[in-house]
C-alpha cells in the first residue's frame, strides 16, 4: 500500500463589519459545510466525491479567529480553489484568508505557533495585568487538544 | 489536430410522443447536467449547439477538446429533462465536423 499524503491549510476567519480583535464563536461543523457547499457549487458533484475522503475542516481558536482543513493531497486544490469565494459562515458574513499550506501537522504548528505568538504581542498591547495575560497565553497557545481533534 | 470536438447526439424519452424540445431547452439541460456533476467552474466553458433537429430531437454539439471528457461523462450521467426521466444516445464523435457527414458503416454498394 502506498501510504496517503495530506495536506493542511490554515484559514484565517474574518468577519467582516467587526474589527479584528474581536472573538467570532462559530460552531465545530459550520467551516466544514460551508467548504463543502462551495466546493459543490464551484465544482459540482464530482468535488464533493473527490474531497470527501479524509477532509476535516476544524475551527481552533476564537481568539484568533484561526481554522484548520485536513485533505488527501490533489483534491486540495479544489479546496484552496473555492476558499476565496466563501462569503457565509453560520449566517455571518466572513472572508476566509489562506495563511499556510503545509505537508505535515508538525510544520503548520510551528507556522501557528509563531502566528500567535504574534497576535498574542499584539492583544497584550491592551491589557494591563499580568494575569490578564497570562490568562490569554494560556488560550492562545495551547497546542494539545488540538492534534486530537484533527 | 483540432482543438474542438463534435458530437452527434439525441436526447430520448420513454414516451416517443413527449414534450416538445427547443433547442434553448435542449442546451439548457446540457449545461445543467454539466453543472450537476462539475460544478459552475466546468459549465462556464464554451459549448455550442450547431444544428438542431426538433422532431428527432437529434443535435451537434461543438465543444472544446479539454472538456470533452468532462462533458461526455456528464451527458452519460444525465438522468432528466424538466422532471421527465430521458437519456442522451450519442451517435457519432468527431474532432472534424465532416467526419460527421458518413462513415464506412453508411456505405452503399
Amino acid at each position: 500500500m502506498v501510504r496517503h499524503k495530506n495536506r493542511y491549510i490554515l484559514l484565517e476567519v474574518k468577519e467582516i463589519g467587526r474589527s479584528d480583535r474581536s472573538h467570532l464563536k462559530l460552531k465545530e461543523p459550520s467551516l466544514y459545510t460551508a467548504i463543502l457547499k462551495m466546493v459543490e457549487k464551484l465544482h459540482g458533484d464530482f468535488g464533493v466525491a473527490a474531497i470527501r475522503a479524509g477532509f476535516v475542516a476544524k475551527y481552533i481558536n476564537q481568539h484568533t479567529r484561526t481554522g484548520i482543513i485536513r485533505c488527501r493531497r490533489g483534491p486540495h486544490k479544489l479546496i484552496s480553489s473555492c476558499i476565496p469565494f466563501i462569503k457565509m459562515v453560520e449566517d455571518k458574513i466572513v472572508s476566509l484568508n489562506m495563511l499556510y499550506v503545509g505537508a505535515t501537522l508538525r510544520h503548520c504548528f510551528g507556522f501557528l505557533r509563531n502566528y500567535q505568538l504574534k497576535k498574542f504581542n499584539e492583544y497584550c498591547v491592551s491589557l494591563n495585568s499580568e494575569e490578564e495575560k497570562a490568562a490569554l497565553r494560556e488560550v492562545m497557545m495551547s497546542f494539545e487538544k488540538l492534534a486530537d481533534r484533527l | 489536430m483540432a482543438n474542438s470536438f463534435y458530437i452527434d447526439l439525441s436526447l430520448k424519452f420513454p414516451d416517443p410522443y413527449g414534450s416538445e424540445v427547443s433547442p434553448v431547452y435542449f442546451k439548457k439541460n446540457i449545461t445543467e447536467a454539466l453543472c450537476q456533476l462539475f460544478g459552475e467552474v466546468s459549465s462556464a466553458v464554451d459549448i455550442d449547439l450547431l444544428k438542431f433537429d426538433k422532431e428527432g430531437r437529434r443535435g451537434i454539439l461543438r465543444v472544446p477538446k479539454s472538456h470533452y471528457v468532462k462533458l461526455r461523462s456528464s451527458l452519460t450521467l444525465a438522468s432528466r429533462y424538466e422532471g421527465t426521466v430521458c437519456c442522451y444516445i450519442i451517435h457519432k464523435v468527431s474532432p472534424f465536423l465532416l467526419g460527421l457527414q458518413g462513415d464506412s458503416r453508411n456505405y452503399n454498394h
